[in-house]
């Protein structure tokens, strides 16, 4: 028996609270995704700078949830308290591009 | 709450949806009136776009479902709070059982059903 069974063992986790709050990571992150590619072609971004405004996006959507869904306290919620931050952070992309790319040949005249 | 996340994502798209269309207006006369071969989109359709993702993102977050403990234990203490008890089935058992009167009233049916 590891140290990690025998912990959780000793406290174990409510597997579903865990699918709850997964599940609603999950949700926020693919519909603002989308829409953050819709504001990408709407700017008219291009290449590199696209993506890096993806991640900018996916860390303001992580800062958002760390505040105000978790609290401040993650580890609470997840079972790694890195999950707000990290966790399904590359979901949205597939879309993010796909409506990056609509958008920007939609806004063009 | 969901009334007011509601009300910040409606307000969020509404204003990305105009943005877009200015942006979309401000590229069809870049063309047609040929002011300016190669302009940047005006300042303040930028600032649109980005102050309505950041509402939006605002909204969704209010909008999700709140978060559960993941600990086993203070879950189950915050449903045995709200009156859903994960062991709810532990805490009632059923009365005895009065075998005379359930076996009456087999005959008794049984003898309707003939």
């Amino acid at each position: 028996m590891d140290s990690k069974e025998r912990q959780l063992a000793i406290a174990p986790i409510s597997t579903e609270s865990l699918t709850q709050n997964t599940k609603a990571v999950y949700y926020i992150r693919s519909v603002s995704s989308t829409i953050f590619g819709v504001a990408a072609g709407i700017l008219g971004l291009e290449s590199y700078i696209g993506f890096l405004f993806y991640f900018a996006g996916t860390t303001y959507i992580s800062l958002l949830m760390f505040l105000v869904l978790a609290k401040g306290k993650p580890s609470e919620y997840f079972t790694s308290s890195s999950y707000v931050w990290t966790g399904n952070a590359f979901t949205g992309l597939t879309s993010f591009v796909l409506t990056w790319t609509m958008f920007y040949g939609l806004v063009d005249a | 709450m969901s009334a007011l996340s509601n009300i910040i994502t409606a307000i969020s798209l509404l204003l990305l949806c105009h943005a877009g269309f200015s942006a979309y207006e401000f590229s069809h006369y870049l063309k047609h009136l040929t002011i300016k071969s190669n302009a940047s989109l005006p300042i303040d359709i930028i600032v649109e776009t980005l102050f309505s993702i950041s509402l939006f993102g605002v909204g969704q977050v209010l909008a999700a479902p709140k978060l559960q403990p993941v600990s086993f234990a203070k879950w189950a203490k915050q449903m045995e709070k709200d009156g859903n008890s994960p062991f709810a089935y532990l805490e009632r058992r059923p009365g005895f059982a009065n075998i005379q009167k359930i076996r009456a009233d087999y005959k008794d049916e049984s003898k309707a059903l003939k």
